[in-house]
């Protein structure tokens, strides 16, 4: 083998080794093997994604890196992270300064963080403690916006409760505006037939004033004979125009009337306008209320919020078995309302044994079932027993047989 | 029987590799030479091949990472990747394509032409004079071309970055070093030693044990390349797990 031939394996293995060496200068450097460095540690209660190697930066600038971590020696005690920070920093690094672990963004790796301290506090000594402040985790957020979104929930059926009072409270608003709309129409109409009579009247008191008019004129009568003198005449036409103008008036006035009552019957009136604009409101808001209705549901039968709901007592009951609904029941927080009542005071037993509904046992049953009245139409009733024997009044009897009390939700539909 | 006699066989042949290359005489010159063909020659491929694996890296690491808008650890991702795992396994099969199948050819020709009988004839120990001194070059060279795979890898990468970023050399450089450790580099470059130390010992076990003239000598060629990579990337799962357990800051 030729000298060429070794010197290129020489240069081989020198450069290979060069090459490996300046990787790990550059692995040292970045870690800050090579220069002048201090130690000092902070305790955290929490260190998720902490370890060994892990950046330590200083008000953003690279300063170092975890040296140690030593375990507390029992429960609720707090790690101790030891750091070697560079010493061109250490000036910086007073005894008020806090480290705190943080996240390169959503998805980067963790590291801590070192605030610079103040310009009063003495610099820590090599091997210092520094405070440390706990990371905020994505769990805690994500914690504390279920907790948000519960509150908002609250806020929401708050909401809806007094949404439904204020459009009740506007439906009736409405219906006593209608009232008080036709209350006026009758009073409207009323004067308008009151002053057709006192047109007619005064038409009546015109044709008079005019056949006696013309009876003064030609004279007739004393009164005629005393007022043929040009001077009475001319006074007694003037009372006549007057009469006229007077009467003019009183027709101009119950055209304006009746003009008024028109408009307040008309498509476009303003009355009307108002009834159509409350009637839109009311649909709008009947709308609105459906769809929240409709996205709450939806928000019930959520994967994620179904457990929420589920807490606050939201169960759907179609998605329930009856396992689950029994132990429901058996849950202090809901109490659901059973009427009980007792089985002498509603049947009694005839000489043959059989049995029979009691004297006024109906009005007791149907007493009963008005307290399930006060519920809304959408409440669950649950039918707790039934029968699916015998006639209609077997099936009644013998829907809880094995009982000496009666429930009334179970007769709620006895089938 | 005959399955398990050959397994026991090639692994006495392996541990008797290990022996002879702590024992002399030490054939230092057969040894360069051998370094020469295994290392020097082998650069040119390992190079090319480095550099067009750091492009290919780059732009897969981009368009993963552009979606997170974390283009800023495009550097760091082809380094790690490539020191971790590209670097050491594309090597090990490229130096298994190239250097197993020389040495099962060249051992299988010797062979076969009865070469290595006449080495014997004049007391030469054939075992470390062949076998020896090709296992000691193959594990002396891998972690050389590794280094070199790892270096024209990172300039692949940093071209394919620069052409669309206009990224700077340093930049990129140190950017590629940020998140790498000691326990990613040097654990994954030591580990192609034994990648060299399976290539040769394969590649030797089926040349010296060529039958049946120049037609055996090519089936040894071609099962030399086939089993030496087989056992590459097999060895290469326990050597990994091997590497977690000792290093667990590696696994994070």
């Amino acid at each position: 083998m030729g000298s060429p031939r070794l010197a290129l394996v020489g240069a081989f293995v020198v450069g290979g080794l060069l090459l490996f060496a300046v990787g790990l200068f550059m692995i040292g450097d970045r870690r800050q093997l090579f220069t002048e460095h201090f130690f000092v540690v902070a305790d955290f209660g929490n260190v998720t994604g902490v370890q060994v190697g892990t950046d330590v930066r200083l008000s953003g600038l690279p300063a170092g890196e975890v040296t140690d971590i030593v375990i507390p020696p029992a429960p609720g005690g707090r790690f101790q992270v030891q750091m070697r920070v560079r010493e061109d920093l250490h000036s910086l690094v007073r005894t008020d300064s806090v480290a705190a672990v943080l996240t390169d963004g959503l998805l980067g790796s963790a590291f801590i963080q070192i605030r610079a301290g103040t310009e009063s506090a003495p610099e820590v000594a090599d091997g210092g403690t520094l405070a440390g402040a706990d990371a905020v985790q994505v769990a805690d957020l994500i914690e504390e916006g279920r907790e948000t979104f519960r509150l908002v929930a609250d806020e929401f059926v708050g909401l809806r409760q007094e949404m439904a009072e204020t459009f009740s409270g506007l439906g009736e608003t409405v219906e006593t505006t209608t009232l008080l709309i036709n209350d006026v129409g009758n009073d409207v109409r009323e004067v308008t037939t009151v002053s057709a009579l006192f047109m007619d009247a005064a038409r009546g008191v015109m044709e008079d004033t005019r056949g006696i008019v013309q009876g003064v004129a030609n004279g007739e009568g004393t009164a005629g004979k005393l007022l043929t003198d040009d001077a009475l005449y001319t006074h007694m036409t003037g009372m006549a125009s007057e009469v006229e103008a007077t009467m003019q008036a009183v027709r101009g006035s119950a055209e304006q009337f009746e003009q008024i009552v028109g408009g307040l019957h008309g498509p476009e009136s303003a009355a009307q306008r108002l009834l159509v604009d409350a009637g839109d409101v009311v649909t709008y808001a009947r709308d609105a209320m459906a769809d929240l209705a409709e996205n709450t549901e939806a928000m019930k039968r959520n994967w994620l919020l179904r457990g929420f709901f589920s807490d606050r007592g939201f169960y759907n009951l179609d998605e329930m078995t009856v396992e689950e609904y029994r132990v429901l029941l058996r849950d202090e927080r809901y109490t659901p309302l059973r009427i009980w009542l007792r089985a002498d005071v509603l049947f009694e037993t005839d000489e043959n044994g059989g049995v029979t509904l009691a004297d006024g046992a109906e009005e007791r049953i149907e007493e009963a079932m008005g307290e399930l009245l006060q519920y809304p139409r959408n409440s669950p009733l649950v039918v707790e027993g039934y029968a699916t024997a015998g006639g209609p009044g077997q099936q009644f009897i013998s829907a809880e047989p094995s009982r000496t009390t009666w429930c009334a939700r179970s007769a709620a539909r006895p089938s | 029987m005959a399955p398990l006699s050959s397994a026991g066989y090639a692994v006495a042949f392996a541990a008797r590799a290990i022996r002879e290359i702590f024992l002399p005489p030490y054939e230092i010159k057969e040894t360069a030479r051998q370094l020469y063909e295994v290392g020097w020659r082998s650069l040119p491929l390992i190079a090319v091949a480095g550099f067009a694996v750091g492009i290919v890296l780059s732009m897969h690491t981009r368009a993963s990472l552009e979606r997170f808008g974390a283009e800023a650890l495009i550097p760091a991702a082809l380094m790690l990747a490539l020191v971790r795992e590209t670097g050491p396994l594309v090597v090990g099969l490229l130096v298994a394509g190239r250097v197993g199948a020389g040495f099962g050819a060249e051992l299988g020709a010797m062979k076969v032409t009865e070469q290595i009988d006449a080495l014997e004839a004049v007391a030469v120990d054939s075992f470390k004079f062949l076998v020896v001194t090709r296992t000691l070059a193959c594990m002396l060279a891998m972690p050389i071309l590794t280094t070199v795979m790892n270096f024209t890898g990172i300039i692949g990468g940093w071209l394919a970055e620069s052409a669309i970023s206009g990224m700077s050399f340093e930049a990129y450089f140190r950017s590629a070093f940020s998140v790498v450790g000691f326990a990613d580099y040097v654990p994954g470059t030591i580990k192609t030693m034994v990648f060299g130390y399976i290539i040769a010992i394969t590649a030797c076990y089926f040349g010296v044990h060529t039958r049946g003239g120049t037609q055996g000598v090519g089936y040894s060629a071609t099962r030399s390349v086939v089993t030496a990579s087989i056992l590459l990337i097999t060895a290469n799962v326990v050597l990994v797990r091997l590497i977690f357990f000792l290093f667990p800051e590696t696994t994070g």
